[in-house]
């Protein structure tokens, strides 16, 4: 039963909330989570046993970031194995020669020996739509559902098919529009993507771009464009800079853009300033990559140096990137500093807040 | 003296026996060092590794590549002394949960010799 359907009102913020805090996507996965999910992988427990397991564990998440005062919560994607494989795995026309894994967050070796088949011709989603809807039926929050882009989807796949590496990735954006419009008819209004693997590949920016415009052409919903460096086992993929994103990504159809600024600096806010993002921008203010936890007057110094360069008004508040390889208590902790530093700047602001 | 659990093994100030699960499963009774020096400092390694980097470390000791899984040679004069000996599966093990690789060959130059070489190396 849906939150509606059970009388709840699914709350939605007001409008002209300052400083809104939400999650990049995934949240922390304990160490004993970690090792169910390998045993799963080894054969040691059933689909079913995992499965049951993978919804206490987001029960637990949903009820960890509304405790935190998070304004905007995920599922924590704590069926995903890693950024890439829960959907490639669920891709029609991805071949996986071999799916038993030693540890769960290593990546398939994924192949493409044929044109992916055109959404019309699927039947079936790939399964994010029940993925929200289980997770709208544990909140009255807003829900955001993170979705990992054609670009690094395309990364991570041995590409036999096509004569341009390019259609692939466009492949990949038709069939994750199906998905979004999915997303859409079942109720979800925040969409996010996230291309990890983006920043590793700057002179594709424009490829990267056309594919997104592929995803997002979805009526009614407020999409987020997630970039970072990367974050495998808590360490960054690629070094460098955003640069690489402007002017490109003024051209891609996306309400706001969340990068990460807590491990970086403030050294790139600047270009939102330079290229006049006029868009929103979610601030990434506390760093992942490591298990020490922000203070709430630290996150409030990263906010306010922010808005040097973008009005109150454009900026949300969130993580650099998913709260994965962060111990749990210390992921809590991270969430709850993070809506203590938001508050702060806000009554300075003189909002009340959402 | 028998523990309550894996857990409250602490090996480290980030390390608990829970790291040790995963040999005692697969390898049943066995008697090994956990050598808590030795992994605590690995652990501590790791993450100072370049991307692109590899740990090379040298060993003058082990003559057979197969007693870093199943060599237990104390308690004796060398056991808590300046030469300890290494678990293997657990040092492949704390690697691969940080996303490294880990292997321990003979020495490439020369294998006959009794120097073994332990290569650690980010995973994709």
């Amino acid at each position: 039963m849906t939150a509606a359907a059970r009388g709840a009102r699914v709350r939605e913020l007001p409008a002209g909330t300052l400083l809104a805090t939400t999650v990049i996507g995934s949240y922390a996965v304990p160490e004993w989570l970690g090792q169910l999910k390998n045993d799963y992988c080894q054969r040691r427990i059933s689909k079913s046993y995992l499965d049951e397991i993978h919804e206490m564990a987001i029960k637990a998440a949903i009820l960890d970031q509304e405790r935190a005062g998070i304004d905007i919560v995920s599922d924590g994607e704590l069926r995903r194995d890693n950024d890439i494989d829960y959907l490639l795995a669920r891709i029609p026309g991805v071949e996986i020669p071999q799916r038993a894994k030693a540890d769960y967050f290593d990546y398939y070796e994924a192949r493409v020996a044929h044109p992916l088949p055109e959404p019309a011709d699927m039947g079936v989603g790939l399964g994010l739509a029940a993925d929200y809807g289980f997770t709208r039926q544990l909140t009255d929050m807003p829900v955001k559902v993170s979705i990992t882009g054609p670009f690094s989807l395309s990364r991570r796949i041995r590409n036999m098919a096509y004569a341009d590496p390019a259609d692939l990735v466009r492949a990949l954006a038709r069939l994750l529009n199906a998905e979004a419009r999915e997303l859409a008819r079942a109720g979800a209004r925040l969409l996010q993507i996230d291309e990890p693997f983006l920043a590793g590949y700057p002179e594709d920016i424009a490829l990267a771009i056309e594919a997104i415009n592929i995803v997002t052409d979805v009526p009614d919903v407020h999409w987020t464009l997630h970039v970072c460096y990367g974050n495998r086992y808590a360490r960054p993929l690629w070094a460098g800079h955003y640069d690489f994103l402007f002017p490109a990504v003024k051209d891609t159809a996306v309400d706001r853009l969340a990068l990460e600024f807590a491990r970086k600096g403030d050294e790139d806010l600047r270009l939102l300033e330079q290229y006049q993002w006029d868009r929103g921008l979610g601030l990434g203010v506390i760093d992942v990559k490591t298990d020490q936890v922000e203070s709430p007057g630290q996150v409030a110094g990263r906010i306010r140096r922010a808005l040097r360069f973008v009005a109150p008004e454009k900026l949300s508040v969130n993580p650099d990137c998913g709260l994965r390889h962060v111990p749990p208590e210390a992921a809590r902790a991270k969430l709850g500093a993070m809506v203590a530093g938001a508050a702060q700047v806000r009554a300075e602001l003189g909002s009340a807040g959402p | 003296m028998p523990l309550e659990g894996l857990d409250l093994y602490q090996i480290g100030p980030d390390l608990t026996g829970e790291t040790l699960r995963s040999q005692l499963e697969s390898d049943g009774d066995i008697r090994m060092h956990v050598n808590n020096g030795a992994l605590n400092s690995f652990a501590d390694t790791l993450p100072l590794l370049h991307p692109f980097g590899r740990l090379l470390c040298h060993d003058l000791f082990v003559t057979d590549v197969r007693d870093y899984g199943t060599g237990f040679f104390g308690p004796g004069k060398y056991d808590g002394s300046v030469v300890n000996w290494v678990n293997g599966p657990l040092l492949r093990h704390l690697g691969s949960r940080a996303g490294f690789d880990v292997r321990i060959s003979p020495f490439a130059q020369r294998p006959a010799a009794n120097v073994k070489t332990l290569t650690a190396m980010v995973r994709e």
